[in-house]
């Protein structure tokens, strides 16, 4: 029985795989858009708790760390389960880490310090951990706008080169997240478990692990 | 605590202005001037106290309060918001998670222990507590070292009043406060990183300071178990996190108490913890914080507005140093 449905279960997958990665595209985006219209819905229901800024600036910041995390998930998911078709979704979900991000620092700026540029300039410089943010949004932004096609023809083999500044946006907004709480509070640590991982797969060695697994 | 009218205990407003105006009166005059500089408001006469506000929570009850707003006329945070808004990390490090984590916690039977350098130690049962010793209604300012703040109208007692009766002796020059210690109830105490149980300490002067008060409720009723149930620390010049909770030990010591933020992130907190907009936290600037309820920031204040109370206690200190 077990493996009468593993076997079809392999043969469904590998007679889909390609259909599935097609419509997951569109997918990428209807869900990325979930959190933002949760978020709406909860401002509209007056439903933000006690401190509604801090909860938008954690809601906002935790949804890009994910969406980032999922974008960084593409290629080992790609190797594990040769599946070449779900490689189109490392951009969607690129692109709506940096809409996040964006509305992560615009809460800081906007609702959080309302426009102060002298405290907001000084939170920026003088606070670690919203000098590790504000350096992930930078590299969240460059790779944004190099995202279009014509700078990848443009680039050639430097937009891969400048790309892979994504593993450094991973590292600089775990180390955000740990920094923005007190010490001992566990709340970042799954989250900078997952990046690690998802990072790991870069390395050479597990690469060359997984090939020969696959 | 007697259930008593909230009305018959002298509201905090008409309290601390009959203070500073006895204390004005022997004052030389420039300490008076500074006084009167530091004062918004003027006296409140008799007459203009204000009558018992009802502020309506959401979970049916109706706290009562003497007051609508404290002493510079900023209005009281929800009574919702004020219990469902905890950093009590024996529970939980989530502040809006704690309400219902500790619904259920047992805060009686409780005994507080007083003693350690004192002629008359005593161990007190909360409801001895709450027979010896009258609260009254203060309102205060409650400002977190995060950057957020409340105003809440405490019932309490002054500590010195507790001091005054355990007796301390002459070697004693601080007061150590220690939470309860209870793994298998408060979930939070599993955490490892943290060297449980919770303590807190004041230099001996700062705890007879009348403003130190040790709260057995708020809004006019008891405290719940997310607000320190039955006993807690309430001072409000000092970073909310020096207001220990749920207090079963009180030893008057000879050395400096070492805190359990002090121990956890010595860089992070200090002993004295003031509010000081001055004295940035490594992690936040302390300039400005978002009062509960409020949108914009508000600037912070020096000892969080309770300068012309306890800045005598700080004289000649560099308080950069001391944070």
């Amino acid at each position: 029985m077990k493996a009468w449905i593993s076997q079809n279960f392999s043969k469904y997958w590998n007679e889909n795989k390609r259909t599935l990665g097609t419509i997951l595209h569109p997918l990428s985006h209807v869900g990325s858009s979930i959190p933002f219209l949760v978020g709406l819905w909860d401002f509209w229901q007056n439903n933000l708790g006690v401190n509604p800024i801090a909860e938008i600036t954690h809601r906002t910041g935790k949804t890009a760390i994910i969406l980032l995390m999922l974008s960084l998930a593409i290629s080992p998911l790609r190797l594990l389960l040769s599946w070449p078709q779900i490689n189109k979704l490392r951009r969607p979900f690129g692109l709506w880490s940096f809409a996040y991000a964006t509305a992560h620092f615009s809460t800081f700026v906007i609702l959080d310090y309302g426009f102060n540029w002298q405290a907001i300039l000084d939170a920026i410089l003088l606070r670690k951990f919203i000098l590790f943010g504000f350096t992930t949004g930078l590299i969240l932004l460059t790779l944004a706008i190099t995202s279009f096609k014509i700078f990848l023809k443009k680039m050639g083999k430097r937009w891969k080169k400048l790309h892979r500044l994504v593993y450094a946006a991973g590292i600089l907004a775990s180390i955000h997240f740990i920094l923005a709480v007190k010490p001992g509070v566990l709340r970042p640590w799954p989250y900078a478990a997952v990046m690690l991982i998802l990072l790991a797969f870069r390395l050479s060695p597990v690469q060359a692990w997984v090939k020969k697994r696959v | 605590m007697d259930k008593k009218p909230t009305l018959e205990v002298t509201p905090e407003r008409q309290y601390t202005s009959r203070k500073e105006f006895i204390k004005a009166l022997g004052i030389a005059g420039m300490s008076a001037a500074v006084l009167a500089a530091c004062k918004e408001k003027p006296f409140v006469s008799g007459d203009e106290i204000p009558d018992a506000t009802a502020i309506v929570s959401d979970s049916g009850s109706t706290p009562t309060v003497g007051s609508s707003t404290d002493d510079p006329g900023d209005p009281l945070t929800a009574y919702d918001n004020v219990i469902n808004y905890n950093n009590f990390y024996e529970f939980t490090t989530d502040k809006e998670g704690v309400a219902r984590l500790a619904k259920n916690y047992q805060t009686s039977p409780w005994e507080v222990k007083i003693g350690g350098l004192v002629e008359n130690p005593q161990t007190l049962s909360i409801d001895e507590i709450r027979l010896r010793y009258t609260t009254e209604e203060r309102i205060y300012r409650m400002r977190c070292v995060e950057g957020w703040s409340m105003v809440i109208p405490w019932e309490g007692f002054p500590v010195s009043a507790l001091l005054e009766d355990v007796k301390p002796t002459a070697e004693a020059k601080y007061v150590r406060f220690e939470s309860v210690y209870d793994p298998e109830e408060l979930p939070g105490q599993k955490n490892i990183f943290y060297p449980w149980p919770y303590i807190e300490g004041l230099r001996l002067d700062e705890a007879y300071n009348d403003l130190a008060i040790l709260a057995t409720g708020l809004y006019g009723k008891d405290l719940l178990p997310q607000s320190g149930a039955p006993i807690r620390l309430v001072v409000p010049w000092k970073y909310g996190f020096k207001s220990i909770k749920s207090i079963t030990k009180i030893d008057l010591v000879s050395e400096m108490p070492v805190s359990l933020w002090m121990d956890s992130a010595p860089n992070e907190y200090g002993f004295y913890a003031n509010v000081n907009p001055g004295v940035d936290h490594p992690r936040w600037s302390q300039a400005t914080e978002r009062r509960i309820g409020e949108l914009s920031r508000r600037d912070s204040l020096l000892f969080n507005g309770y300068e012309a109370e306890v800045a005598n206690l700080y004289e000649g200190m560099d308080l950069a140093k001391f944070f």
